[in-house]
């Protein structure tokens, strides 16, 4: 192998070199960032589904609500349910009562990202029946019920939002609620959630005659299968989305993400791939006569190949291990996302990648290399 | 008789450069045995080099056949070509053709690696060699801080890593300065004399008067050749060049 | 050329024969004996000339005699020093000659005369330039012997020419 003798050649061009690892750093970085917030954002997703196991959340959309537009978020704002509704699927059999509920929903601001649960989002919901939305989750502070017209219960993003915790005031839409409990940390759409009674919701948003959406929650799991059914044959107009529907039509979005995931990952690696192929281009051009002397010496065609893979991948993998802490500083900065759960996993992944980009940008250049004729040690004389 | 070692018939090298056929060599038959010292001689434009390269398997002929060791070598893969020149051919160039980014031992070692010497072997000879060309102390050095003559004693050195069964030199001398030049030719005569096959292309009569075999070259064609032998009488010499004036 | 180089070192100081004789072999870079003789008659010549004359004779019964230069010597050497040095004219050379002969005599070839003449060259040439590279050698050898090489090469090349001229290659 010749790797000693690649490594002088790159510290030869040290200069250009440090420009070209960084280069691949940025673009490496690209892919980092770009998975590591979808595949979060991903977990999210699932982490909510698996919330909604054994509830059906029924909703009216409008007419032209296009098909499959509800997948992200499960709970759209645009349904509307009237309460005699409402109240008739509420009193269908085999319901848990304790955690059925008719909800109110309102973004009371919108997300960063389209599509996604909103950053804080209203929720009126029957004291009592908290649990119909809460589900599982605990209480970090506090009760997760609530006790009066003016009370509210906060996600802990939210809680986080307006600073506030059990006890404190905060100020909706004008009204100002106390604190009843906060909850612990959990997916976007509980995070960010302020559960606050239905009446007082419908008040604040002037809907009286209407609400958004009825969750039931079926007392046995076995009885999900006839509930729905039921529900297909009485109610045909309302849709009717358990958690495997959910699932479903999450799959389309989360492959939607994957495919968007894997058009950045694949546009890093072009331009990582193009980026490292001129400069090893340029680089075998400088070293034409060398090559050649190589040649009229006795260097093999794979010696020659491994020189100027080795030249490719040591500014690829170096470009990867760069990747890593400028993707930290961008989250970290620019995003202010600091739930990396994946970041780790997809840096190690992006060092296969950066090996594939090194691979494929030294195709050219050491095809041109590999064809150098050992004649070539003697012109330019 | 021994086959020689490298042996031409009929051999010929025409470039062909937008339309215009250049006959740089024209139907050579030579044959140098082992332990030859030859030397080719004709002035710029003769086709040494073309001639050179066909003999070390740099290069293929137009035509005709060039033979080493008895091994045709246009019946010889690339890749078999290469093995020859990486441990029976060494190739000596007029323009050093060191890599300039490895210090003076590393560009003799590059040569044992290339003929798969394994590396404790390696190391022990690439001093070795180094010693044997009076560069031991200059081992760390890079090529660029060496003069002309001892950037081509270490060229030598690694033309010799591999012990090859022949040596070719192309100008050896022809970008050196008379002192070096004369230098890096006592230090081939001595090459050849410890048994080395040697072949030699000069313009140098000079040069060329080192060797056992003289052969003249002119327009891609052999003109003749002479035997030399016998070290000359230094003492007669010296009287000759007095008897001029005195 | 060996009158001038006695006229020259007398010039310095009166010196006898034998003193001659050392300091001429010194200058010639003591490769090479001076015959004694020589240096006796052509002292004999200046004296009868009137470049030289007997500064002094010895009392010992032998009689060594010290020269020193006169005017006319004097005379004599600046004219020398500065007189252009001239070369054998080109149809002197003996082997041109040679091929001439041959070719009105029609005897032997050109060729065989040609290779024969190459390796005498070549082995001279060899000689000289062995000879100039050893680092032992004085200044004024090696001087010479650098000369004699680009000489024998020179007429290397010429030897090439007639070859070209005249005949068709041959090995010998
Ligand atoms: N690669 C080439 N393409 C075209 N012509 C060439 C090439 N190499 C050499 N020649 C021509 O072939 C002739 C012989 O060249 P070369 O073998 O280099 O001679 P020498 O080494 O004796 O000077 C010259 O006329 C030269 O111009
Ligand atoms: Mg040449």
């Amino acid at each position: 192998m010749l790797i000693d003798l690649a490594l002088k050649y790159i510290w030869r061009r040290r200069g250009r070199a440090l420009l070209t690892i960084f280069a691949v750093a940025v673009m490496v970085q690209l892919h980092i960032l770009a998975n590591s917030v979808l595949s979060t954002y991903r977990q999210d997703i699932q982490r909510q589904l698996a919330a909604f196991a054994g509830k059906v959340l029924v909703q009216r959309l409008p007419e032209d609500t296009p098909e499959g537009a509800a997948s992200g978020n499960f709970v759209n704002a645009h349904s509307s349910l009237d309460l005699a509704t409402a109240d008739a699927l509420l009193d269908l059999p085999g319901l848990d009562a304790q955690a059925s509920s008719a909800v109110l929903l309102a973004p009371l601001a919108r997300s960063p990202m389209p599509d996604t649960t909103p950053a804080l989002l209203l929720v009126g919901i029957t004291p009592g029946r908290e649990t119909a939305y809460l589900g599982v989750f605990q209480s970090a502070a506090g009760a997760l019920t609530l006790p009066d017209a003016h009370s509210a219960i906060l996600g802990a993003g939210a809680a986080e939002h307006f600073a506030a915790q059990p006890g404190a005031q905060i100020t909706l839409l004008g009204q100002a609620f106390t604190v009843a409990g906060v909850l612990e940390a959990a997916p976007s759409l509980f995070n960010n959630a302020v559960l606050i009674p239905l009446e007082t919701a419908q008040a604040l948003l002037g809907r009286e005659e209407t609400v958004s959406a009825v969750i039931l929650t079926a007392a046995q799991v076995e009885d999900m299968p006839g509930l729905q059914a039921q529900l297909a044959a009485q109610y045909p107009a309302l849709q009717a989305a358990t958690n495997e529907e959910m699932l479903r039509s999450a799959g389309t979005l989360m492959s939607q993400l994957d495919s968007l995931s894997s058009a950045i990952t694949a546009t890093a690696v072009g331009v990582g791939v193009v980026i490292i192929m001129i400069v090893v281009v340029q680089a075998v051009l400088e070293q034409r006569r060398e090559i050649g002397t190589l040649r009229a010496i006795g260097a093999h065609h794979w010696r020659i190949y491994s020189l100027v893979l080795s030249e490719a991948l040591v500014q690829s993998l170096l470009g990867a291990v760069l990747a890593l802490p400028i993707a930290v500083l961008i989250l970290r900065l620019a995003v202010g996302w600091d739930k990396f759960t994946t970041l780790l996993p997809t840096w190690l992944e992006s060092i296969g990648l950066a090996a594939l980009i090194g691979v494929l940008a030294s195709l050219l250049p050491a095809w041109q290399a590999v064809h150098i004729n050992p004649l070539e040690a003697l012109r330019y004389e | 008789m021994n086959p020689p070692i490298i042996e031409t018939k009929d051999v010929w090298k025409i470039y062909g450069s937008n339309g215009v056929a250049v006959e740089a060599v024209r139907g050579i038959d030579l044959a140098v045995q082992a332990g030859e010292f030859c030397a080719l001689v004709g002035p710029s434009g003769s086709g040494k080099s073309s001639l050179l390269h066909l003999l070390g398997a740099m290069d293929t002929p137009s035509r005709g056949e060039v033979i080493f060791a008895g091994r045709l070598l246009a019946q010889l893969s690339d890749a078999q070509r290469t093995d020859l020149r990486a441990r029976e051919i060494g190739f000596i160039f007029q323009t050093f053709n060191l890599l300039p980014m490895l210090t003076v031992w590393e560009n003799v070692e590059i040569a044992l690696r290339l003929g798969g010497v394994p590396l404790a072997e390696r190391k022990q000879r690439a001093s070795a060699l180094l010693a044997q060309v009076g560069l031991q102390e200059r081992a760390r050095h890079l090529p660029s801080s060496l003069s002309g003559g001892e950037r081509q004693r270490v060229a030598i050195a690694r033309a010799l890593a591999n012990r090859p069964r022949l040596l070719l030199a192309d100008e050896p001398t022809g970008n050196l300065d008379s002192q070096n030049g004369t230098d890096i030719m006592k230090m081939l005569r001595v090459i050849a004399e410890g048994g080395q096959t040697v072949v030699m292309v000069t313009h140098d009569f000079r040069a060329a008067s080192y060797a056992d075999r003289v052969i003249l070259l002119r327009d891609g064609r052999l003109r003749g050749e002479t035997h030399l032998e016998g070290a000359p009488d230094m003492q007669q010499t010296v009287e000759r060049l007095f008897q001029l004036g005195l | 050329m060996l009158t001038h180089a006695l006229l020259g070192l007398l010039r310095c100081q009166p010196m006898h024969g034998y003193d001659l004789k050392h300091a001429l072999e010194q200058a010639l870079g003591g490769n090479r004996e001076v015959n004694f003789g020589q240096i006796y008659t052509t002292l004999g010549r200046m004296e009868r000339d009137g470049w030289v004359q007997v500064a002094e004779r010895s009392e010992d019964g032998r009689g060594k005699k010290t020269y020193e230069i006169t005017s006319l010597g004097q005379q004599e050497l600046t004219r020398w020093l500065s007189e252009i040095a001239e070369k054998p004219a080109p149809l002197n050379d003996a082997f041109f000659s040679k091929l001439l002969v041959q070719r009105i005599a029609g005897e032997g070839s050109p060729q065989v005369m040609i290779a024969a003449q190459r390796r005498a060259y070549l082995q001279q040439l060899h000689a000289v330039t062995v000879l100039a590279a050893d680092p032992r050698l004085d200044p004024v050898t090696r001087l010479l012997a650098d000369g004699a090489a680009l000489h024998l090469q020179a007429d290397l090349h010429w030897l090439d020419l007639c070859e070209e001229r005249l005949a068709a290659p041959v090995n010998d």
